[in-house]
């Protein structure tokens, strides 16, 4: 096993004590593990990641991870639902990430699978609106093999009708499975509702018509392909006990005869800025659910390394966190919800910084939402001064909250991977996940009372109830 | 007998276990109850620590009447606050380490686990023991939380298709033993939890040799003073013995068994059925039995048989899996989440949903992958792929240190073999007729329960050959002796052969039953 002497350089980064001029240095290893893991002053990542571009476009990370012979595999592609601009597209993107899994003429899909079986591989991939992401991980011994059956289906992709009809098959059974979810429906409704002309507006598992058209999608299925997987819109990040300059060696020669001829893509929809408060409603009859408050105002694109976006994560912690007031007025003391929820707002381009309340009864909608609009008004205009310092304390709470937490995620290799896979995958440069953690060190209470003036409005607002019509279960 | 080890021998720890668990005490066995609460420990590198107390009691330990107190005590415990600072403190302390810690409630165990970085331990270690061993149990937190659980129980599981299917198979094979609830309760029991039954509930339940500790990274010298100090607390815990809450015996199952949950609002039919076993995570036949299960069907994987012949076949369905336990996934990965073994156990089997029209021969199709399993076993291609597949495969089940922790608290919790570390020495040693002839001692597809959450009865009692009309509620509807049922509809290209005869195969149903979801564990 590597060993690593850390010292309080990385206590220093997070614990904003001062940074030490002595990094970390690796013991050598007794067993077969060979990876060297430097963490300088100052630093998350490794000072032996390695990155390089290809000819082709695609962009290589390589991150040892002190973690004994295992070894993770991601490819990032920025391709999402947010591509399906042409109509009768939707769903696609998720679509295509199943038939990823069919390989190509020389390893078709069964023989790529008992190739993977032998090395004891654990695959997986999923979608989202804004990436899709092919996630492996095996014991670090695979990693050649791992590369060359991978780099395989992304270059030699082979695609037949019976197998689209299949796995059509499939995708419809997970569509189904999907409407059975009410709180789907809410997000499905809430985009909706939130984005007329950007692609945001339509749920990634594909709208029901066009899914239901998918045994037919051969032709759209590899058009897409042309259009949208390509090295240029993808990242490679392998995590592990790897060596990284002789991994970026074999990745190279690897995927470097990945190459695809030019295309014009269809340029993605701007979608306007909104113009006032929108409404939409959700009658759910696929048997019980208790009913749901769901909003969301328009925020600008992610950027790692500006203050905006570190602001934007720590007022959705100071906005609606488990220990913020607002929830603990609404779920524990007024005891209005079973639930609130603000997930991560952060994509790729301009999107909704979004909250979802599971109510306890139909009445007290209004009352949560009278709450909310209170707690964003506290914070972007303090009543007093003994408030306005109460905040400032939670903002550097938060931002350690958020931070501590950042670094707490890094376990296993494949938790690295898809750290550095998502932060590489906005500008391919994975210091970015470091110039976002600095810039949370740097929120002041100002730069989240600035962001929340400027976008917590009404006029940027979309606002969804879902009611069942049987009710919660009696 | 020696106080329990920390990692019980395979063989050795099924005589342990049976032993430990018997009412009549021995000097050994007071012995054992009065020894330090066991710890174990991991070295890892990094600034991450990972923190874990379990205690071997779980929802199995709810009194009758009482479905649901280990599941409430638990987060009431997590969340409540302490005697010395209130839940809003507890939860400002932790958002200020960036930390959580968390709940799992199962069947036999409880955990609490949490990570922080390494300078963050001492605080952690001692609001962990706070919160433990000196709990405030607030009266609102806990009616919140039994409130919570009344919900679960009304509204959200009937929602969700799938997850009811597996809790009616669950409380079906184990009815009437304390397998058979679900771990959040009765929506009748309830009400009547109060925090003075959950303090009594604590009080018999956690003991100094009911516990155990984990550790896992470098911690620095503060960090080790305060996990020893925890440590200290928890052995300062009652020296009585352990609740006696060893497996018990189940009513086998006899023939086959339909019973169809009617959720109105559904669109497709979801699947589970199977049967409870002898097997256990310290059974001489575990490892056999996982490498059968992972060639019949891993879960989340596609090289299973019963994926390969209901999804990839036909694309009929997201996918089909086969377990010898009750799974229950880790979030944000498809492996099992470490510290739900369970001491009775079930070979279950789970369909995703399909179209109705699709539904009986979906069910055929997977029966028919089971009684082939039996009979003829693992061809020795398949054995060996398997046998290289899942020897390596353990090892990506600990390659989270906090999982990897998991593990190890677990097997020393419940006295059995770590997985990970008996899997990689036992899977190679395996034979293939070892394997099948396990297969053919633990696996009954003559006599199987069947749940299906579906829209509407009717459709699949028919193809069974059951008249839908003959009864209402739980009564045993009449057969009509014809069943019919059709190759999948939406297939898209001629039927083969061997799909004909799938479709013509009988169920052969002993007894067949209907309920609305209304009716479910009230």
């Amino acid at each position: 096993m590597t060993c690593l002497r850390l010292t309080a350089a990385l206590v220093g980064l997070l614990g904003g004590g001062p940074a030490l001029a002595e990094g970390i240095e690796a013991a050598a290893a007794p067993t077969a593990a060979q990876a060297t893991v430097t963490i300088p002053a100052g630093r998350v990542l490794p000072l032996e990641l390695a990155v390089d571009r290809l000819a082709n476009g695609l962009t290589v990370v390589v991150v040892p991870v002190a973690v004994p012979s295992l070894v993770a595999v991601q490819t990032w592609m920025a391709v999402g639902s947010r591509q399906e601009v042409v109509r009768g597209t939707t769903g696609y993107a998720h679509f295509f990430e199943h038939l990823m899994f069919h390989g190509s003429r020389e390893l078709p899909g069964d023989k790529r699978a008992a190739m993977l079986l032998s090395l004891g591989v654990d695959e997986n991939a999923w979608t989202s609106s804004d990436r899709t992401c092919y996630h492996l991980q095996a014991p670090a011994d695979a990693l050649a093999q791992l590369l060359w059956i991978e780099s395989d289906r992304f270059k030699n992709l082979e695609l037949d009708q019976l197998g689209v009809r299949r796995e059509a098959g499939a995708v419809l059974g997970e569509w189904r499975r999907a409407q059975s979810d009410p709180e789907r429906a809410l997000d499905a409704a809430l985009y909706a509702a939130a984005f007329g002309q950007h692609a945001y507006n339509h749920p990634t598992i594909g709208l029901e018509s066009d899914v239901l058209a998918m045994p037919d999608g051969l032709p759209t299925a590899l058009g897409f392909r042309q259009l949208w997987y390509r090295p240029e819109h993808t990242t490679l990040v392998i995590a592990g006990d790897v060596d990284p300059a002789a991994t970026l060696d074999l990745a190279r020669a690897t995927y470097e005869t990945w190459t695809m001829p030019p295309v014009a893509a269809p340029p993605l929809p701007v979608e306007p800025v909104q113009a006032g408060q929108r409404t939409a409603g959700v009658i759910w009859t696929a048997g019980p659910a208790n009913s749901w408050l769901a909003m969301g105002w328009k925020v600008p694109a992610f950027a790692p390394d500006t203050r905006d976006g570190a602001a934007m994560r720590v007022l959705v912690e100071l906005l609606a966190g488990d220990v913020s007031p607002l929830y603990r007025q609404v779920v524990e003391d007024e005891q209005l919800a079973w639930s609130m929820a603000a997930p991560d707002p952060r994509s790729v381009d301009p999107g909704l910084l979004t909250m979802r309340v599971e109510l306890r009864d139909r009445a007290a909608g209004d009352r949560v939402d009278a709450l909310i609009r209170a707690a964003v008004e506290q914070i972007v205009r303090p009543p007093d001064t003994d408030a306005a310092d109460a905040l400032r304390r939670r903002v550097l709470a938060v931002r350690q909250q958020l931070r501590h937490g950042d670094v707490l995620e890094l376990g296993d290799p494949a938790s690295w991977a898809a750290t550095v896979g998502w932060y590489t995958s906005f500008r391919g440069d994975p210091l970015d996940f470091e110039r976002h953690l600095a810039a949370l060190a740097a929120v002041e209470l100002a730069d989240v009372q600035r962001f929340a003036a400027t976008w917590l409005v009404d006029s940027g607002r979309t606002l969804v109830r879902l009611e069942s019509v049987a009710g919660a279960g009696q | 007998m020696k106080p329990p080890s920390r990692r019980a021998l395979l063989g050795g720890s099924a005589a342990l276990l049976a032993g430990c668990w018997q009412r009549s005490p021995g000097p050994a066995r007071l012995t054992a109850a009065a020894a330090p609460a066991r710890r174990v420990e991991l070295p890892t590198v990094g600034p991450v620590v990972w923190l874990q107390v379990s205690c071997r009691a779980g929802s199995g330990a709810d009194p009758i009447g009482a479905e649901g107190l280990a599941w409430l005590a638990a987060h009431a415990q997590r969340h409540g606050g302490t005697t010395t600072a209130s839940a809003d403190a507890v939860g400002d302390r932790l958002q200020a380490m960036g930390a959580d810690i968390d709940v799992l409630v199962d069947q036999d165990q409880v955990s609490f686990r949490a990570r922080c970085l390494r300078e963050d331990l001492p605080a952690l270690a001692a609001l962990m023991g706070d919160l433990l061993l000196a709990p405030a149990l607030d009266a609102a937190v806990v009616e919140r939380l039994r409130a919570s659980s009344i919900d679960a129980l009304r509204t959200a599981l009937p929602a969700d298709a799938e997850a009811l299917g597996q809790q009616v198979l669950d409380s079906w094979l184990f009815g009437g033993h304390p397998s058979g609830h679900p771990i959040r309760g009765r929506i009748g029991a309830l009400p009547g939890l109060d925090a003075a039954m959950i303090r009594a509930h604590l009080d018999r339940c956690w003991l100094r040799g009911s516990v155990v500790l984990g550790l896992a990274g470098a911690p620095d010298d503060a960090g080790r003073a305060a996990v020893a100090a925890l440590q200290e607390r928890l052995s300062a815990l009652p020296a009585r013995l352990p609740l006696d809450l060893g497996p018990r015996a189940v009513r086998p199952v006899a023939g086959r068994e339909l019973l169809v949950v009617e959720q109105g609002g559904s669109s497709t039919t979801g699947i589970h059925f199977g049967h409870p076993t002898r097997l256990h995570r310290a059974h001489p036949d575990w490892p056999a039995m996982a490498l059968a299960t992972t060639a019949l069907g891993e879960h989340r994987q596609a090289h299973g048989r019963l994926y390969q012949a209901l999804r990839e076949k036909r694309g009929l369905n997201y996918g089909d899996y086969a377990y010898n336990e009750v799974f229950r996934q880790e979030s944000g990965s498809s492996r099992q989440e470490p510290g739900t073994g369970r001491l009775q156990n079930a070979f279950i089997v789970w369909l995703r949903p399909v179209d109705p029209d699709n539904a009986a021969y979906a069910l055929r199709v997977a029966i028919d992958q089971v009684e082939r399993f039996v009979a003829d076993g693992l061809a020795p291609n398949e054995f060996a792929t398997m046998q290289t597949y899942l020897a390596r495969r353990v090892a990506l089940w600990g390659a989270d240190p906090g999982r990897r922790l998991g593990w190890a608290v677990e097997a020393a919790l419940m006295e059995w073999p770590d997985p990970l570390e008996l899997l990689p020495r036992a899977v190679p040693a395996l034979t293939r007729e070892a394997v099948n002839d396990a297969v053919r001692r633990h696996l009954r597809p003559d006599d199987l329960r069947i749940v299906a959450v579906a829209p509407d009865a009717g459709p699949l009692l028919r193809a069974a050959g059951v008249d839908p009309a003959s009864g209402a509620g739980k009564a045993l509807l009449r057969r009509t002796g014809e069943e019919s049922t059709s190759p999948p509809v939406g297939a898209g290209s001629p039927f083969e052969p061997e799909e004909l005869r799938l479709a013509s195969l009988p169920l052969a149903l002993s007894a067949a039953s209907v309920i609305p979801t209304e009716d479910i564990f009230r």
